[in-house]
């Protein structure tokens, strides 16, 4: 993991990455309306549009995996990659980087398998295009996503409170006696 | 504020407005020197400011296209500001002063393998009287009997830390933020997000502080909007006048007296480089060779970690604080020249990204989870010359306006790797001696510093400008930006630049007054 092209990557993330995700910002969501009365075919397309939320919104869970997090911001990074411009054809990369998942243990979808399991097999296509750009919105939705915020004990804004002046800027007090002065 | 036409050479032309631009328009402006000054970026106000870096990244970043090589970013080598007040907007407001034996680089470090070093053209006996005007001017904490500022909680980490592995040289830092109401704007209210531009306008930028009073002169007209691509000469190689885009987008061309670039070192680079001619076929000012070598910055490096109780080291000043006690020379460390050491907080999205490189799961997730309980130091240390590093031209790609796009490459010296093993584990054991759990490394920020590419030198063979920021070749051309350190030293560079401009200032008045310019 720190080899050199991929901590290159991680910067182009940071940087560029950070208008990218501006962008993109998402507002709607995606909708996945089942239709009771579709023929095979649709319902058939469906289940794989289905499918294909379950494990990316599993995967973002697995690299983020926050305690007490709702699934609302996972969700939303799924609608974000979805939508994401700066690829070609985002669509394909992620029903093959789906499909590669789910290939990587013989027989079995990858959402099947074991925590442990899923794990390992994300890890050997951590360089991919496809895990690339799932870590990357990840890390950029997630961590600028206000329930994250609060679950971590984050605020953001602060101007509006008047600053930390009067709000614990210096209220530390667990720090040796006399230590700071 | 002044209107000047575009065929009137009475004004010094000063080419943008940031830490130094701005300074140098200020003083001339107040001295009745006149002054046309194009700013490639926008003008914002106090109400476009917002607590949120990503919105104020688009806002104010330098996003034109650039090329990194090396070990640089590859589209963002070099983090600066385009709009009005240049980086003074991002900046954190940091204002050491550098130190005697750094201005004296070539006689204290002696004959150093793959670098360029030179002393400074000028030393501290020059310099110190400008530094005293610079600290007042920005209204340094600190300094002049104006008190420190209050220390926030990460930096009293910083501090505890600090003190129990026996450093000594710790306090809240010089900082050109305002510890009491002065100059028309209040003091700190610890608000949190001094690089995303200060809202309340404590935190001094040319923005609000030399740009409206060089207006008030009468003597002083801002452009925003205004990119310069190129400066003319005449047939005895004296500039006069530059090559803009307006704000519309119209090529138009301002003629000048004398012209002042302070552009941020790869700009300024760029810029000369780009005004060649068949008088000065490598470059304007290039007769040494030396435009864009010699392209510094220093080293940022930062420590993250877990502490045992709560910290919540984003509220409060940014980067209110440093212990001194690494920046001293002292070989028996292993290398030569010095670091400091400073508190930083930063966002959530920030720390996913860089935390841990290509990293995710559970443990780095369940360390984001305690955001509340973390610390964070950034270590910054001196860069030596190196000819390699510098700043050319792409000879291929081009900007939107056609201007060949710089190229900055930049690898360390073997002496900074050796510095950053040791200032990284320093900045663990600060954290370490309070019981942190784990610290991470953030080694790959893009600079923020840009320093060298036309120095200034005693030798016209080896330097690009005099000890005024004249160029050697041309005399009605200065340079007036971190373009002019000879060498990097250790101490963040801002109130250098600002001394400099304010010195450079009473040159150029007092060389009109004697007809040389
Ligand atoms: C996040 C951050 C934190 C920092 N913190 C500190 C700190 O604590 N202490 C410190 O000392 N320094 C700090 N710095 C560095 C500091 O901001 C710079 O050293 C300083 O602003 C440089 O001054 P300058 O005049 O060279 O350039 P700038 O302030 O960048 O001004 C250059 C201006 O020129 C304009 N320009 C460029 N090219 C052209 C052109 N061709 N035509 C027209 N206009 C042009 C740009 O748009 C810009 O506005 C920090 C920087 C960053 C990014
Ligand atoms: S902490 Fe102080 S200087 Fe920084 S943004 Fe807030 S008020 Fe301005």
């Amino acid at each position: 993991m720190s080899d050199s092209g991929i901590s290159r990557r991680r910067l182009i993330q940071a940087t560029v990455g950070i208008t990218v995700l501006l962008a993109a910002a998402t507002d709607g969501q995606v909708l996945l309306t089942a239709n009771a009365n579709a023929n095979d075919d649709k319902a058939n397309a469906e289940r794989l549009v289905v499918h294909e939320a379950d494990t990316l919104r599993q995967m973002v869970k697995r690299l983020f995996p926050y305690r007490n997090l709702s699934e609302e911001p996972y969700r939303l990074v799924v609608n974000q990659v979805r939508n994401e411009k700066s690829v070609a054809d985002v669509a394909t990369l992620l029903r093959e980087g789906v499909g590669v998942l789910d290939s990587g243990v013989t027989g079995k979808q990858w959402l099947a398998l074991s925590k442990a399991q899923q794990i390992e097999v994300m890890k050997r296509i951590e360089t991919s295009a496809f895990f690339q750009l799932m870590l990357n919105t990840s890390i950029h939705s997630l961590h600028a996503n206000r329930e994250v915020w609060h679950l971590i004990g984050y605020p953001g804004s602060s101007v509006e409170y008047g600053g930390y002046i009067n709000r614990g800027f210096n209220d530390i007090d667990w720090l040796p006696e006399g230590s700071v002065n | 504020m002044a209107h000047f036409d575009l065929t009137d050479s009475s004004a010094v032309v000063v080419i943008g407005s940031g830490a130094g631009g701005g300074t140098l328009s200020n003083e001339l402006a107040q001295k009745g020197v006149k002054v046309v000054c194009l700013e490639a970026g926008p003008r914002l106000s106090l109400a476009d400011i917002v607590n949120n870096e990503g919105t104020m990244f688009k806002k104010m970043s330098w996003l034109d296209p650039r090329k990194g090589t090396g070990q640089l970013h590859p589209q963002f080598p070099s983090w600066s500001c385009k709009t009005v007040g240049g980086t003074t907007m991002h900046w954190e407001g940091q204002c050491p002063r550098l130190q005697e034996h750094e201005l004296m680089a070539q006689t204290t470090y002696g004959e150093v393998a793959d670098t360029s070093f030179i002393d400074w053209p000028l030393g501290m006996q020059e310099l110190s009287s400008f530094y005293a005007k610079a600290e007042d001017k920005m209204g340094v904490a600190g300094t002049n009997g104006r008190p420190f500022l209050p220390g926030n909680n990460n930096y009293k980490v910083m501090a505890a830390g600090a003190r129990k592995i026996g450093y000594q040289d710790v306090d809240t830092q010089h900082m050109a933020i305002n510890s009491t109401v002065r100059d028309n704007r209040p003091s700190c209210q610890q608000i949190g997000f001094c690089n995303s531009g200060c809202a309340i306008g404590a935190k001094w930028s040319t923005l609000y502080t030399e740009v409206p009073k060089a207006e008030a002169t009468g003597n002083f007209e801002l452009r925003a909007e205004s990119m310069v691509v190129r400066i003319h000469h005449d047939a005895h190689g004296r500039v006069t006048g530059v090559d803009y885009y307006d704000k519309g987008g119209v090529l138009r061309h301002q003629k000048a007296r004398a012209v002042c670039v302070a552009g941020n070192a790869i700009e300024t680079a760029r810029l000369l480089l780009n005004s060649h001619s068949d008088l000065f076929p490598g470059g304007l000012a290039n007769s040494s060779n030396q435009v864009g070598r010699n392209y510094m910055t220093h080293f940022t490096i930062c420590v993250i970690s877990l502490m045992p109780k709560p910290v919540n080291f984003h509220r409060g000043t940014q980067m209110a604080g440093v212990v001194r006690d690494e920046m001293r020379h002292d070989l028996s460390r292993g290398f030569w020249g010095g670091y400091s050491i400073n508190p930083v907080p930063f966002p959530p999205e920030f720390l996913a990204a860089h935390m841990q490189h290509g990293g995710w799961g559970e443990e780095l997730t369940a360390s984001l989870q305690q955001y509340d309980h973390l610390a964070g130091l950034m270590m910054m240390g001196e860069d030596p010359p190196q000819a390699t590093n510098r700043i050319t031209l792409d000879p291929e790609v081009t900007d939107q306006r056609g201007m060949p796009i710089p190229v900055v490459h930049y690898s360390d010296h073997p002496n900074t790797t050796k510095m950053k093993a040791h200032a990284l584990r320093q900045g663990k054991a600060i954290h370490s001696a309070l019981g942190a759990t784990k610290s991470y490394e953030i080694t790959s920020l893009p600079a923020t510093h840009n320093l060298g590419t036309a120095r200034m030198s005693e030798r016209v063979n080896d330097g690009v400008c005099n000890k005024w920021g004249q160029t050697h070749d041309i005399k009605n051309l200065f340079v007036s930006d971190g373009s002019l350190f000879s060498t990097s030293g250790s101490a963040n560079p801002t109130l250098t630049i600002v001394a400099l401009a304010i010195r450079q200032a009473e040159f150029i008045k007092s060389e009109i007054e004697k007809g040389n310019i």
